[in-house]
């Protein structure tokens, strides 16, 4: 332990004995730095955000993105409430009734600011008349993505909502033998043996479908897309298995993998593509005949299954994934979710939610601001 | 409070300003700097701690033997922490520095959150002042990093 600071201490309260009153607002010497990375890594990113300016060696600390600090700064967020925010994205209607409106709320489960808002816009440079998709929050980032009046893909970020940083990727290449109706998908995750996070995009068109589906992955940090061959794509030119059976719309990223559902009456499974060595492979799941869905509580994955009348008697039945090495299933029953309900009652009206996430907070780390101009 | 045997083996503490305080050995030895004296026996019956004056061992005294004592249930310790870190700052980071010589590691942790519960929403000046920090930007380099991150100066609290 470093211990050079004693003698400072000694040096500067004989020196300051006649400036009693000084010392009383606080330090009178400078605090050593481990201590001092102990205090910031406590603080909330809104609040190491402001901090940057209160002196060089500070502005540099915080910029220079130690992987540390951000590491331990985001497992605290994650262990308090006031870490953790809802990120919503809303539709209402304009002044013209006919153009949807989107916009990011994000929500503060604690409590409100000083004037008692619980809910913060978050300003996308983003077209307002093109829809856009958000996927869950990866370690505090989310991708970010929006659809022209074709359904074409005009721009894709990687998000960083806690800073409010934003890195347009470029959107990936369209080798598809017919270009008209394709369906594109975009997925989010990180793998934590190489600490990489990648996106994947899925295409395919909607008829003929089994002309191909394309994968492509972009590493952050990358240049560029590249294409991927995956041996065991559940997508593969078998006949029976046209994509749309497995539920796109619905992804769970978790230990390195994505996964989604397949809904194939008699193969219903859950799809994982895993992002180190870019395969896929199946999980079983229980034999359930009501909707379901895919998501993920605690780190565990979970099935929701939503059985008629969840909204009357505020219970659900939730497989989950307890070992996810060897596949070992139980089920427990779940409470109603208060938490989601209560942050939703605090929109403002006339907002829908359309997607809701938890989002915990992370500062600077992996992503890189950069100027973004709306298409 | 326990009543102590008289087997109970004490050691004495001398602190910067010369005050010398006498404790069970199992209450200092929570401070890893003391175990560490002890055990590599560079300690006589005195043990020389001239980094920290009296008046804040006095409060280091109280929160070790607070801890050391395993019939408190956890919650009655959290309530005891947080009670114990509403001090002024001074006098947090007169503890925060002391903690950190003896080693003290929960002490240490509850004083940095009690100062990042403070000055989270502060403003950096505040922060210069409370820190002893000198603002080495220039006007213009102030301007423009505060114009980057505008946002982040909403809802701060008054000086």
């Amino acid at each position: 332990m470093d211990h050079t600071f004693v003698k400072t201490l000694e040096n500067h309260s004989r020196s300051n004995d006649d400036h009693d009153h000084d010392h009383s607002h606080g330090l009178w010497i400078q605090l050593p730095d481990d201590i001092l990375f102990d205090i910031l890594v406590r603080l909330p990113v809104k609040s190491l955000m402001r901090f940057q300016y209160v002196c060089k060696s500070w502005y540099f600390f915080l910029t220079c993105n130690d992987p540390a600090f951000i590491d331990l700064q985001l497992s605290r967020s994650q262990s308090r409430l006031s870490g953790t925010k809802l990120l919503i994205s809303t539709s209402s209607f304009g002044e013209r009734q006919c153009r949807c409106f989107q916009s990011l709320l994000l929500v503060d489960l604690e409590k409100g600011d000083r004037n008692g808002r619980a809910t913060q816009p978050l300003t996308m440079p983003c077209n307002p008349h093109h829809s856009f998709s958000l996927s869950e929050s990866i370690k505090g980032l989310v991708c970010w993505h929006q659809r022209g009046y074709t359904k074409k893909i005009m721009s894709i970020y990687i998000c960083n909502p806690s800073t409010r940083e934003l890195m347009k990727l470029p959107v990936a290449p369209q080798n598809q033998v017919t270009k008209t109706n394709m369906h594109v998908y975009y997925y989010f995750g990180f793998d934590p043996s190489s600490k990489e996070f990648k996106v994947l995009t899925i295409q395919f068109a909607s008829f003929p479908w089994h002309c191909g589906v394309a994968f492509w992955i972009f590493t952050l940090g990358g240049k560029s897309w590249r294409q991927i061959h995956p041996p065991d794509s559940p997508f593969g030119l078998d006949n029976d298995e046209p994509p749309w059976f497995i539920e796109l719309e619905n992804c769970v990223c978790l230990h390195g993998a994505l996964h989604w559902i397949r809904m194939l009456k008699q193969k219903k499974a859950i799809v994982v593509f895993d992002l180190r060595d870019e395969n896929f492979h199946a999980i079983s799941i229980p034999n359930i005949n009501s909707p379901f869905m895919l998501l993920q509580v605690d780190g565990h994955l979970v099935v929701l299954n939503l059985l008629q009348g969840v909204l009357h008697t505020r219970e659900v039945e939730m497989w989950t994934l307890e070992d996810y090495t060897n596949e070992l299933e139980i089920q427990i029953e779940l409470q109603g979710v208060p938490l989601v309900k209560r942050a939703i009652e605090d929109l403002e009206k006339p907002t829908k939610p359309i997607f809701g996430g938890k989002l915990n907070e992370i500062c600077s780390g992996q992503v890189i601001s950069e100027e973004a101009s709306p298409d | 409070m326990a009543t102590t045997t008289t087997e109970t083996k004490m050691l004495t503490l001398c602190t910067s300003d010369k005050q010398q305080f006498q404790i069970e050995e199992t209450i200092a030895l929570q401070a890893v700097t003391i175990r560490n004296m002890v055990e590599d026996e560079c300690a006589s019956n005195v043990i020389p701690l001239p980094n920290v004056n009296s008046k804040i061992m006095i409060q280091i005294i109280e929160y070790l033997k607070k801890h050391v004592d395993s019939s408190v249930s956890k919650e009655d310790m959290e309530k005891f922490d947080s009670a114990f870190v509403e001090k002024k700052l001074s006098e947090i980071f007169d503890i925060i520095l002391a903690a950190n010589y003896l080693n003290i590691k929960n002490l240490l942790d509850i004083c940095c959150q009690r100062v990042a519960d403070v000055m989270k929403n502060k403003s950096p000046e505040w922060v210069r002042r409370t820190f002893n920090i000198v603002n080495d930007f220039t006007a213009e380099e102030e301007a423009k990093i505060r114009k980057e991150h505008e946002w982040a100066f909403e809802g701060v609290d008054e000086d």
